[in-house]
């Protein structure tokens, strides 16, 4: 993948500060008792209490029960890691998750809770991270979405009510791709499971978006003993993301309208609410597809954006839905869209004619000292002025220059007015070429304009005090602006009540428009080039121009308000190829952020876990022709035995694939299985294991060929840090018919210190003589030439070492979903420096 | 005006001496040609210049404007305005050649505040001069590289970092005719009175395209001789025996 620069000097940043906590912050220390628990230790009655709790029908209850008895009868395993820290006596094996919830989060440690701020997380995502909330509910936000789903016969929710609604369905999947009988770990989930996701995607649908378990709806999104089960029936195509990747990415503005490439991490930017929030991260990357641009109603503010890219929007077929009247269509400008509720919807399933919203700020910071002479006097200097300073004397000048006959004498003589009421001086000179000109040398003036309008590029901005004021007062200066502009521009003779103008700049043009808005107008933007001089460039020749038209109390057609939002029509939307840098935010709170005024959404987190046993099941049928892919990214904290159990049947013609990074814990056991039951099915397989300082990672993967023409491919990378221990252990089976079935597994280790250290135990059982496979393995250790090379262009050994590491795993971040790698990046580079990783 | 001085440098690989008492000043503006035969010292002068950490200095000093480098890390000296382009540019896999740089870019000029977009623009430019293609931005570091592709690299990152000082070590090897004008066209232009050379050579080839005003003879890690470029000339013409008699 491509390494993300400006998001590795954030982290630069971030990581000096993680380095500064203990290591063991990273660590829950949670004594809590939870409000309900079946208590410690498993025995009959503590399933019978379970399956009571749960209401289950009783073959459910049965098969809990059964798998006890097979989880009592099966030995620990020793084949693998030391699993003697596991305190089976003292493990809780149920906690009603909506009763332990609200005091948790309490009961976090503070440390903790700063290491969340610092890892860039919003604050809804911490919670339920520390597992004070048991569901992160983005229903809002992705309401939309799921409405199309489930429209298209999709069940997705939590295991649970996925039993209580659809136990037919649920009953002939369940336990059947991993029998409880499997191994003990799995009889234990069997047993005591709670929570997990149900996902059905009914014969031919598509779904082309990753289905993240954040976005599930209802319940329990994760649980100590999770099992989920996702069934691609025929001709279907599902990506299923465990947790939850960061959305992708835009072109977008902040409040000060600066370019989305040049924000900074901790800079504030306007929300979908119209309040500003900080930005804890920001992406950029390549992206090579398709790129859409949105125009709402101007030109001005058409903006970029990728296709899967959320957007606030209010679809026009919905506007009759959210508002009826006597059930009969009616023209839009009776009101009822100000009553629609705006849902985050997908950048390429909006519509031209849908609406998005422009939001104005609502924040505002009074100063007393901006009054009204100051304020016209500001906004004559955005339209005319200017600051020179005289080379041979050092003397600062300000001038401001009029060319119209007959009102040019107007406004100079206003503007000399107001100069001396400031207590400035003015001169009013005529010069050769028919301008008007009002000059003064007065300091403090030329201090205060200064301060208040800036010089950008090509044009002026005003600055954030100016920005802040009162609507009212900004009027003010929209007003004297619009006068001294429109000396040039005038008004539209067939519009009457519009008024347009020219802005100095396309900042001060989204700054107009800001200000407008807060007045309660909505302006547009439309750029453009003019031969002719504008009133503030006298310099002649063409130039950007952006005109700024709205309607004086009044909106235009179709526009609608809702106090400070504005609900704005797509005028339209073009797709174009795109290959280059994207780039994205992640903002506290809301998460939203605006793209030229309008809001669109942005989504991420890691997962971190505080119960010390895990073990999961997930359980993934692949129909005929169907495609299923299953993404997660697995980050424990450090007490953690990570114990899943994961396997795929895999049917004639159709596609498994899982892609996994697995970080932190202390032992994961970890071996995605796929079984390939039908002809020319097919499997891969794509692992990264990152084995920190005393933890072990005993992970892999099996193919299981019992078709014929069926074909798996495993690519394997672990990293081993300090004392860290990555062990590959695979299974490779060709059954006797499996014919002219193919396999190639690739295991690639690479050893960070002199006492890391890697294994490799493939297993291979090939009892068909037509099939083929071949294994790979390498096993490397950063070297001296490398880090020298990087070092010697300004790396620090920690960061020459990291580019080594993500650059050891780039043939698989190439593969994987952009989102997951760059959270995979993220946490690698994390986890290195925690370690203070060195060659 | 940028100064670096090398004062009695002694090296050695384990118990193999390499660098014996050498001694050289480098000011801004000035190109320097170290010559020598092969296994003379002259690529084991610019590791020790860059801190390689194969290489021991046993004595003597290494000071960038009165700044002593000795004793501080490659990255350290990297900051300090010191560039090796390297005769053989090890291979990086999968870090990819832009963020490479921007990285590096960022650490030898933290107070620069260059935009992402301002930074592929620069470089995409750069590229252009010294004949890369810009589909190598997204390549990894000298991956699959032809020698003469990461001689033309190690052009890009200098004139991207910027330095005070740039050692060229054997850079005309792997380039044909019209690479190496292209190369030498882009030192040229970033030749300055702020910036000096020091070109290491077995031949006098690159030295056609950029003339040096200073020529130093390494014979068995010694300094044999110092002159102008007259030396390099004569070299050309009877190889390095005379200097042996000399």
């Amino acid at each position: 993948m491509d390494v993300d620069f400006k998001k590795d000097e954030e982290l630069e940043q971030l990581l000096k500060e993680l380095n500064n906590l203990k290591q063991n912050d990273y660590e829950f220390h949670d004594n809590l008792k939870p409000v309900y628990s079946t208590g410690k230790g498993l025995t009959r009655e503590t399933v019978e209490e379970i399956s009571e709790i749960k209401k289950e029908p009783d073959w459910m209850r049965r098969a809990r029960l059964k798998a006890l008895e097979v989880f009592q009868s099966k030995p620990v395993p020793t084949w693998g890691p030391d699993l003697s820290g596991i305190d089976w006596e003292n493990t809780s094996y149920y906690n009603r998750p909506d009763e332990r919830r609200v005091n948790d989060w309490n009961e976090v440690p503070d440390q903790i809770k700063e290491t969340f701020q610092k890892l860039g997380i919003p604050e809804i995502e911490q919670k339920y991270l520390a597992g004070s909330v048991a569901q992160y509910d983005s229903e809002g936000v992705y309401h939309n979405l799921k409405k199309v789903w489930e429209d298209k016969g999709v069940v997705f929710m939590d295991l649970d009510s996925a039993i209580q609604r659809y136990p037919d369905l649920v009953k002939d999947y369940y336990c059947k791709a991993v029998p409880i009988t499997d191994n003990k770990f799995a009889a234990l989930n069997g047993a005591v499971w709670s929570g997990g996701s149900f996902l059905y995607v009914p014969k031919g649908v598509q779904i082309d978006m990753p289905l993240q378990t954040y976005f599930r709806m209802n319940g329990e999104a994760t649980g100590q003993f999770e099992h989920t089960i996702v069934v691609a029936d025929e001709g279907s195509k599902v990506h299923y993301v465990e947790g939850c990747l960061p959305a992708d990415e835009i072109v977008s503005r902040g409040d000060t309208f600066t370019p989305i490439s040049t924000v900074n991490l901790l800079d504030s930017v306007m929300t979908h609410s119209g309040r500003k929030s900080q930005v804890t991260r920001t992406f950029i990357h390549p992206y090579e597809g398709r790129m859409l641009t949105v125009t709402p109603l101007s030109m001005g503010n058409a903006f970029r954006l990728t296709v899967e890219h959320p957007v606030l929007a209010v679809r026009r077929s919905d506007v009759d839905a959210c508002a009826p009247r006597n059930g009969k269509m009616k023209r839009l400008s009776d009101g009822r869209l100000p009553a629609c509720k705006p849902d985050f919807i997908r950048a390429d399933e909006l519509k031209e004619g849908d609406f998005i919203v422009y939001v104005a700020p609502t924040e505002t910071t009074d100063d007393p000292s901006i009054n009204e002479p100051v304020l016209r006097l500001i906004g004559l200097y955005a339209a005319a002025g200017s600051l020179h300073t005289d080379q041979a004397s050092g003397i600062r000048e300000v001038s401001f220059r009029y060319g119209r006959p007959g009102i040019a004498k107007t406004l100079a003589m206003e503007t000399a007015n107001l100069i001396e009421f400031l207590g400035g001086e003015a001169i009013i000179a005529r010069s050769d070429n028919g301008l008007t000109t009002v000059s003064s040398k007065s300091g403090d003036l030329i201090s205060l304009l200064n301060d208040l309008v800036r010089e950008v590029g090509n044009g002026k901005k005003f600055s954030e005090r100016i920005m802040l004021l009162p609507p009212q007062k900004q009027k003010l200066i929209i007003d004297q602006y619009h006068g001294a502009v429109s000396a040039f521009k005038g008004r539209d003779r067939s519009l009457p009540s519009v008024v347009r103008f020219s802005a100095a700049g396309e900042t001060m043009a989204f700054q107009l428009q800001e200000m407008l808005a807060r007045i309660g107008t909505f302006a547009t933007i439309t750029p453009g080039r003019v031969k002719n001089r504008a009133i503030h460039d006298t310099d002649g020749g063409s130039k950007a121009q952006y005109v700024v038209q709205y309607r004086e109390n009044r909106q235009f057609s179709e526009v609608r308000r809702s106090g400070n939002i504005f609900f704005v029509p797509i005028k339209n939307i073009t797709s174009e190829d795109y290959n280059d840098l994207v780039y994205n935010l992640e903002v506290s709170g809301e998460n939203t952020y605006l793209a030229k005024g309008f809001a669109v959404h942005n989504c991420t987190a890691p997962r971190y876990d505080r119960d010390s046993l895990h073990s999961a099941i997930v359980e993934i049928y692949v129909k005929k022709n169907a495609r299923a892919r299953y993404t997660s990214v697995q980050n424990w904290s450090k007490s953690v035995y990570n114990m899943p159990t994961k396997r795929s049947w895999v049917d004639e013609n159709a596609q498994m694939e899982w892609v996994g990074g697995s970080l932190g814990s202390k032992v994961t056991m970890l071996y995605p299985s796929s079984y390939l039951r039908g002809a020319h099915s097919s499997a891969s397989n794509l692992n990264i294991a990152l084995a920190g300082a005393g933890t072990y990672k005993d992970t892999g993967a099996k193919a299981l060929h019992f078709a014929p023409y069926t074909s798996s491919r495993i690519v394997a990378k672990s990293i081993s840090i300090e004392d860290g221990k990555a062990i590959y252990r695979g299974l490779l089976r060709m059954n006797k018919g499996a014919v002219h079935s193919k396999s190639k597994v690739q295991c690639d280790a690479l050893l960070i210190n002199d006492q890391s250290s890697s294994l490799t135990f493939p297993h291979d059982e090939i009892y068909e003589p037509t099939a083929t496979f071949s294994h790979e393995a390498s096993v490397g250790k950063i070297g001296t030439e490398e880090l020298t090379y990087l070092r010697s262009r300004g790396l620090s050994e920690d960061e020459a070492s990291s580019m080594i590491v993500l650059g050891f795993l780039d043939d698989v971040m190439k593969e994987i979903p952009m989102e997951f790698a760059v959270e995979m990046n993220r946490l690698i580079k994390l986890e290195m420096s925690k370690f203070g990783a060195v060659g | 005006m940028p100064t670096l001085e090398i004062r009695n440098l002694s090296a050695r690989v384990e118990d193999k001496q390499l660098l014996k008492d050498v001694s050289m000043t480098v000011k801004g503006g000035e190109i320097h040609a170290l010559m020598g035969p092969n296994g003379a010292g002259k690529s084991t002068l610019g590791y020790v210049l860059m801190g390689h950490p194969n290489y021991e200095v046993t004595s003597g000093s290494v000071k960038i404007d009165g700044v002593e480098l000795i004793g501080k890390y490659p990255e350290e000296r990297a900051k300090a305005g010191l560039f090796l382009a390297f005769q053989n540019p090890v291979a990086v896999q999968g870090v990819k050649l832009s963020s490479f740089l921007r990285t590096a870019y960022n650490q030898v000029h933290p107070s620069e505040k260059l935009s992402i977009q301002e930074f592929y623009d620069r470089m995409k430019q750069h590229m252009r001069k010294v004949g890369l293609d810009e589909s190598f931005i997204s390549r990894s570091v000298n991956d699959g590289f032809s020698g003469g592709e990461r001689k033309r690299f190690e052009i890009l990152q200098m004139v991207m970092l910027r330095p005070k000082f740039v050692v060229l070590d054997e850079i005309d090897s792997g380039l044909d005719v019209d690479a190496l004008k292209m190369v030498a066209e882009e030192i040229k232009e970033y030749y300055n009175q702020e910036v000096g050379f020091l070109i290491i050579t077995h031949y006098q080839r690159i030295l056609k395209n950029i003339e040096p005003q200073f020529v130093h003879i390494l014979m068995n890690g010694k300094m044999a001789m110092e002159g102008d470029n007259s030396i390099s000339l004569r070299i050309e013409e009877e190889g390095y025996d005379w200097i042996r008699g000399a």
